[in-house]
């Protein structure tokens, strides 16, 4: 059996076949995107609310409660809404809150303007619009009993401003603690380490981001929080790998070794810990998927898929990137001095 | 250390830990009072929990302008969210969800805050919906919120604390003119009808900030400075209709995530011990004492309410307690190998591994206290929640983790093959 560390690939001179991998998914995100959008939330897109109360009759029956609100949602959608969330609210869970995107037939609909915003709620709320449909379906869904008729409904237009500041909030300060991390780094390693990293830390963010776009994962506030956690994680990856780098190259027998083969060595060198250490990591987070999603907790696991998404992306980039990354970012920065003393 | 001494300590952390364990996941009646009288609650259940989670009650809120604001009503409703998040941040409410609804003029505030009951402990949360005024005893205003500038805790020269009010231009010549009239006499600081300080005027204040002093604690100026500044911007507003929210996520969410928490620990243990032997058991209890000591420190620490992103700042803070064992015995494994002595491996693979988990660490810890200086809401406490998680997983890595291993390999009776430890000869034999 041959050891992890008795490798001797050469993760620099690959570094050529590597880049273009992520380079390839990340623009194939990005043109996802531009053609088909991302899977917005109402969080951030704004939306409509339909809150259908429950009278007594149905919201003391739970059986019937769950069939009404199952032909609700397939009337809903075959009216050609689509439903972004759900959730129970009331003092008995009587009040059924559907959250409705812009969106109509499929297509997206343009609501920055109040005027686009009216039309929507009227769609709701017109004269046989989808608020009377359910009231209908409602009514209609037992013909026995009259006191069913006390259930009502009501809609409105929700807005994404708080949730957009709350975006922009985490943007700024998202990119303060970058620029401290690149701080720190470049005192305690080197300024050319501190730039790889970042740049590593912008590839597994970007891919999170094309990934999700691409397996039309939809994005929410929970989001924000999902990326900031892989940004811990990415950093905290590459560091380990750098602090390899920063003593290898102190040793003796290294004294006469170029930059690359000190990066490869370093890589090998921390190889099983970084695939341990991901293995661990991954197997809580799908744990969690998974028994989430068998328990019926569907949120839940579409919240931990970003997290898988962002843990392959930053184990992949502090193994394949980052240290050869340092490499050609050191060899720039030779040639930046050769040019000065040159001239 | 001895055999004897290693068993004695080993067994107060096994104890230590599975005492934790149970106060904080179960909950059972007190002996000696009749069943229900007076029952102990678990630890666990008294961990903050945010909506999605847990529920709560909402409320919309339809504030009120004069005449005069209308113009510029795009601006107050925004100052108006800010107003009610920070009031909801300062009293630990991180995962309340503010969100406007209604379009143009017909907009309304909605408010949802986890854990709460009725519509009445919203009001007392969001506080009074009046405006902050500087007034004399018979209640004439001198100032407004609008004349105030900046508002801040701190403490005087003698070190007592202070609220130090910085006032705008024409809230320095209000100002003047009120102290001048109230000189010697009291000044009372309200908001809507409730008092929140009443300080003495000791003679007249021409300067553009004045503190108010006699006050007791820091914390108290903090509150009073943090309710002043809050209530800068004058807006009032009504309740209109509220309901209590189930659960977003489902109920089943928590149970779930405590289940899917469990086996995803147990996996790391099987993992670590099939990797590391006596290291990987030492690992396992120190990641066992790690995760009750964080579910302690998540029922202690205020801003926390575990919501879904906290739970993945969990997760991510496990990974990373592990990562750190796993640096400290790859690097133990090395310095064995390199010919040293168990001993001497394992106290120079600490030594070594710890500069490498502070570097690692240390920038996500930078991260998180931006985050939670930056961020309102939701995301202040996710910042919290991952800040703690990583402190307290490089403590345990880089203490209890050594603690045991040392205390493995002394009641293995000194044998490094009990830890996983082998020397580079003997692995080419075996292969």
């Amino acid at each position: 059996m041959k050891r992890i560390k008795d490798l001797t690939f050469k993760f620099f001179e690959k570094f050529k076949y590597f880049a273009p991998v992520s380079l390839a998914i990340i623009l194939a995100g990005f043109i996802v995107m531009i053609f088909a959008g991302m899977n917005i939330g109402i969080d951030f897109a704004g939306g409509a609310t339909v809150n259908v109360e429950f009278g007594d009759y149905v919201a003391t029956r739970e059986n019937v409660k769950e069939d009404l609100v199952d032909q609700i949602n397939d009337l809903i959608k075959s009216e050609g809404f689509e439903i972004g969330s759900t959730r129970w609210s009331g003092e008995d869970k009587n009040i059924y809150e559907i959250g409705l995107k812009y969106s109509l037939n499929g297509k997206k609909i343009d609501a920055s303007s109040e005027k686009a915003q009216n039309e929507f709620r009227a769609l709701l709320e017109e004269e046989n619009g989808l608020n009377d449909k359910i009231v209908e379906l409602i009514n209609n869904y037992n013909d026995e009993f009259d006191v069913i008729k006390d259930d009502t409904i009501d809609s409105n237009i929700v807005g994404a401003e708080t949730s957009r500041k709350l975006l922009k909030n985490a943007i700024i300060a998202t990119l303060v603690a970058i620029v401290i991390m690149l701080i720190y780094i470049g005192f305690r390693f080197t300024i050319t380490s501190g730039l790889a990293a970042i740049v590593a830390l912008a590839h597994d963010v970007l891919m999170m981001i094309a990934l999700v776009t691409i397996f039309r994962v939809q994005v929410n506030t929970t989001f924000i929080a999902a990326v900031i956690t892989i940004v811990g994680y990415s950093i905290n990856a590459t560091i380990v790998i750098f602090d390899r780098i920063r003593e290898v190259a102190k040793l003796d027998s290294m004294k006469d070794a170029t930059d690359a083969e000190i990066a490869n060595k370093s890589i090998i060198d921390t190889l099983k810990r970084t695939i341990l250490t991901t293995i661990t990591t991954l197997a809580v987070i799908v744990v969690l998927a998974i028994v989430c999603a068998v328990l019926g907790v569907s949120t839940m696991a579409e919240f931990a898929l970003p997290i898988i998404f962002g843990l392959i992306a930053g184990t992949y980039s502090s193994v394949f990137l980052s240290a050869p990354m340092w490499v050609y970012f050191r060899k720039i920065a030779k040639k930046i001095k050769n040019l000065k003393k040159t001239v | 250390m001895s055999k004897v001494k290693s068993g004695i300590i080993l067994g107060i952390i096994v104890l230590l830990t599975a005492i934790l364990a149970v106060l904080e996941f179960a909950s059972f009646p007190i002996p000696g009072y009749k069943n229900g009288i007076k029952d102990y609650n678990s630890i666990g259940s008294t961990i903050g929990l945010g909506i999605d989670l847990k529920g709560g009650y909402a409320a919309v809120l339809t504030p009120k302008y004069s005449d005069s604001q209308q113009e510029n009503i795009d601006e107050l409703f925004d100052s108006a969210v800010d107003i009610l998040r920070t009031r909801l941040d300062n009293k630990g409410y991180t995962e309340a969800i503010i969100t406007i609804q209604g379009v143009g003029d017909d907009r309304e505030i909605r408010i949802e805050i986890p854990e709460v009951e009725d519509a009445d402990e919203i009001l007392s949360i969001i506080g009074s919906s009046g405006k902050l005024s500087f007034e004399d005893e018979s209640g004439v205003p001198y100032l407004e919120g609008e004349h105030i500038e900046n508002c801040y805790a701190g403490y005087d020269q003698n070190g007592q604390p202070i609220v130090v009010l910085e006032f705008t231009a024409e809230g320095t010549k209000k100002f003047s003119q009120a102290t001048q009239q109230l000189s010697g006499k009291t000044m009372y600081i309200k908001l809507g009808d409730d008092i929140i300080s009443s300080p003495k005027v000791n003679e007249q204040i021409t300067s553009a900030s004045a503190q108010i002093e006699g006050i007791e604690t820091y914390e108290q100026a903090e509150t009073i400075a943090a309710v002043i500044k809050a209530g800068r911007l004058d807006f009032e507003f009504e309740i209109g209709s509220s309901n209590k929210i189930s659960a977003t996520l489902g109920e089943n969410a928590l149970p779930a995530s405590v289940v899917a928490g469990g086996i995803g620990l147990l996996i790391i243990f099987a993992l670590m011990i099939v990797f590391y032997r006596g290291m990987g058991i030492a690992a396992s209890l120190a990641l066992a004492l790690y995760t009750v000591l964080f579910i302690l420190l998540l029922a202690l620490v205020p801003w926390v309410e575990l919501t879904l992103p906290g739970i993945a700042g969990i997760i991510l803070s496990i990974g990373m307690a592990v990562d750190a064992n796993v640096i400290i015995f790859e690097r133990i494994k090395e310095e064995f190998e390199s010919g040293k002595t168990a001993t001497n491996a394992i106290r120079t693979g600490f030594k070594r591994a710890f500069v490498t988990i502070f570097d690692s660490n240390i920038t996500t810890v930078l991260a998180s206290i931006v985050l939670w200086i930056l961020c309102p809401g939701s995301i202040k406490g996710f910042a919290i929640t991952l800040l703690l998680g990583i402190v307290l997983s490089m403590f345990t890595a880089i203490v209890v983790s050594r603690l045991l291993v040392n205390i493995m390999y002394n009641l293995s009776g000194g044998k490094a093959s009990f830890l996983g430890l082998k020397k580079e000869v003997l692995f080419d034999e075996e292969d």
